[in-house]
């Protein structure tokens, strides 16, 4: 296995591998400033602990980068949970509406999280919703494609915000042309690729319909982070589907992807490929589900 | 790991709604144990601890109501989890365990159901993430009077005089320690304890008591077991569960892929 280099950490291991980064370089007598290190999920500074003052509380990989300015150092490690965490981009549902924000939901098994209007940005001009008439009148069950602001343990809810119009409510672009909020652009995370059959690409094959229904698909963390990895992790099974089916979609970190295509049974097709792959744990597969990822393909999609 | 007659079977995530489910299945006694964790949940404002989560146990026996004997079970694993989970990082949550009793030879015996129930128990928290300060390991020792006629324990049997020996050649009055020992031995045993230590050798729990029905329960002090017998008994536990207890943990977690 690929993975065998990495070694897997438990927690309250001691990690020799941090130490270059806290002390000083001895070939670098030119560098005092003092040097930092972020601790990503999963690390946690406990002075108390004798062997490491950085303490891992979770099981998983080492995650480090060093070549940025400033050096970061995680965890790597899939709970079935989604812990949120800053600047994660999440796909919600709103709940309801309250005088000063929005209630939405991100996980079912959590309190629901909320987007203060302050928060909920509506053009490129950076007007936000505070106003009653700048306020975007979501229906309930809107999905709203959000980041995360704000997590504290000690506050009550999860902060969300809308940073500028890529974010916002998530619409079809059969209905672009009837919201009074105008247009909303899609983050496009997967449109047809260029190796789709047909060659008309993006939204102008997408639009014009009224009939499709996207869909919303709730994935594992694994999937959603393969997903997400659109480049490396997740290109064997995009690349298969696209290849067959056209088709938009927006993830969430919270484990919620949002599914397009031009027809319904398109949209059907790929939320089955992604579904039984994910549902057949192919992501844990040796090859990163390339084999048997195509044969789902194959078997959705037709040869 | 899978050769070692001492491993025991894990089979991680059985569960598929579960946020961290292990299988666990004791080598020698063939106790099978499965658990499941989740959190951090909504807690009931009753048990809601402002600043710390909230741990609940459930023990669920394999014949039966539960009774004192899981309620029991409950608070030992209770309190030997508080000093593992980093209770600080989710107040006011609540972190379950349940565990089921499975399959076990004895559904009364209480130290045959400990061990399995402690380790099925952390190895459910690694997989489901919850914040640990390190993590522990349960062994079962008991001490026997000559280990002549226990058939199926190589490797098993280890003199408290001469450490680590196979404990083949012991006299008939001979004390030895067996370890993970199934109902059978543990009926002939003078003491049986059950120990759990950190990673790092800090000791968890113990759990000793005096086999009455075995053969000893007589020795000088009147007691199954003298203090340098025990401590010699509890620096092998530390051994087994610091290295080969924390071994079996990592070979377990190795197998799955990390994102």
């Amino acid at each position: 296995m690929s993975l065998d280099a990495l070694e897997i950490i438990l927690p309250g291991d001691a990690l020799p591998q941090l130490s270059p980064l806290l002390t000083q370089q001895p070939d670098q007598p030119q560098d005092t400033k003092p040097r930092s290190l972020r601790l990503g999920p999963g690390l946690t500074l406990s002075p108390s602990t004798p062997s490491t003052p950085i303490l891992p509380y979770r099981y998983g990989t080492l995650n480090l980068t060093t070549h940025t300015k400033r050096p970061t150092a995680s965890i790597l490690s899939t709970p079935r949970h989604y812990h949120p965490s800053p600047n994660d981009p999440v796909l919600v549902t709103l709940l309801r509406t309250t005088a000063e924000q929005f209630m939405v939901q991100l996980t079912p098994y959590t309190p629901p999280a909320i987007i203060p209007f302050e928060n909920y940005i509506i053009n490129n001009a950076g007007t936000t919703a505070s106003a009653r008439k700048s306020r975007p009148n979501l229906p309930i069950g809107a999905t709203i494609y959000a980041r995360v602001s704000v997590v504290h343990k000690h506050l009550e809810a999860v902060e969300l915000s809308v940073p500028g119009p890529d974010y916002g409510e998530v619409i079809s672009q059969k209905n672009t042309s009837s919201t009074p909020s105008g247009q909303k652009t899609k983050k496009e995370s997967q449109s047809s690729s260029s190796a789709a059959a047909g060659g008309t690409t993006g939204a102008a094959s997408l639009a014009n319909r009224s009939e499709v229904t996207p869909y919303i698909l709730t994935t594992s963390q694994p999937m959603t982070k393969l997903l997400l990895a659109e480049d490396t992790l997740g290109k064997p099974l995009l690349s298969a589907v696209a290849s067959k089916v056209p088709f938009e979609m927006i993830v969430g970190k919270n484990g919620r992807v949002w599914i397009d295509a031009a027809t319904q049974k398109e949209v059907v097709k790929v939320v089955r490929c992604f579904k039984e792959f994910d549902e057949a744990e192919a992501w844990n597969d040796d090859d990163g589900g390339l084999v048997r990822g195509r044969e789902i393909v194959g078997r959705v999609c037709g040869r | 790991m899978a050769s070692s007659p001492l491993a025991p079977e894990i089979s991680l995530n059985p569960l598929p709604q579960a946020d961290g489910s292990c299988q666990y299945t004791c080598p020698t006694s063939r106790t099978t144990i499965l658990t499941s964790v989740n959190g951090p949940l909504e807690v009931r404002p009753k048990d809601e601890l402002p600043s710390h989560a909230t741990i609940e146990v459930i023990v669920k026996p394999g014949i039966g109501v539960a009774g004192v004997r899981e309620t029991r079970l409950s608070s030992l694993i209770h309190s030997t989890l508080q000093s593992l989970i980093l209770t600080n990082h989710h107040p006011r949550t609540l972190i379950q365990i349940v565990a089921q009793i499975v399959q076990a030879e004895d559904h009364t015996s209480l130290p045959l159901l400990l061990t399995p129930l402690l380790n099925c128990t952390i190895l459910s928290l690694l997989i489901a993430g919850i914040p640990m300060r390190t993590v522990g390991w349960s062994v079962h020792l008991a001490v026997v009077q000559g280990a002549k006629g226990i058939k199926g324990v190589e490797g098993q049997v280890f003199k408290l005089e001469g450490g680590g020996d196979d404990g083949m050649e012991t006299e008939e009055s001979e004390e030895v320690v067996v370890r993970n020992p199934n109902s059978e031995i543990l009926s002939r045993a003078k003491s049986s304890h059950t120990l759990t230590f950190s990673k790092e050798g800090d000791i968890l729990l113990i759990e000793s008591l005096e086999c009455s029905q075995g053969s000893g329960g007589e020795s000088a002090d009147g007691q199954g077991w003298d203090i340098s017998d025990f401590l010699k008994l509890a620096e092998e536990g530390k051994r087994i569960c610091c290295e080969e207890g924390v071994e079996i943990i990592r070979e377990a977690l190795a197998d799955r892929k990390v994102f």
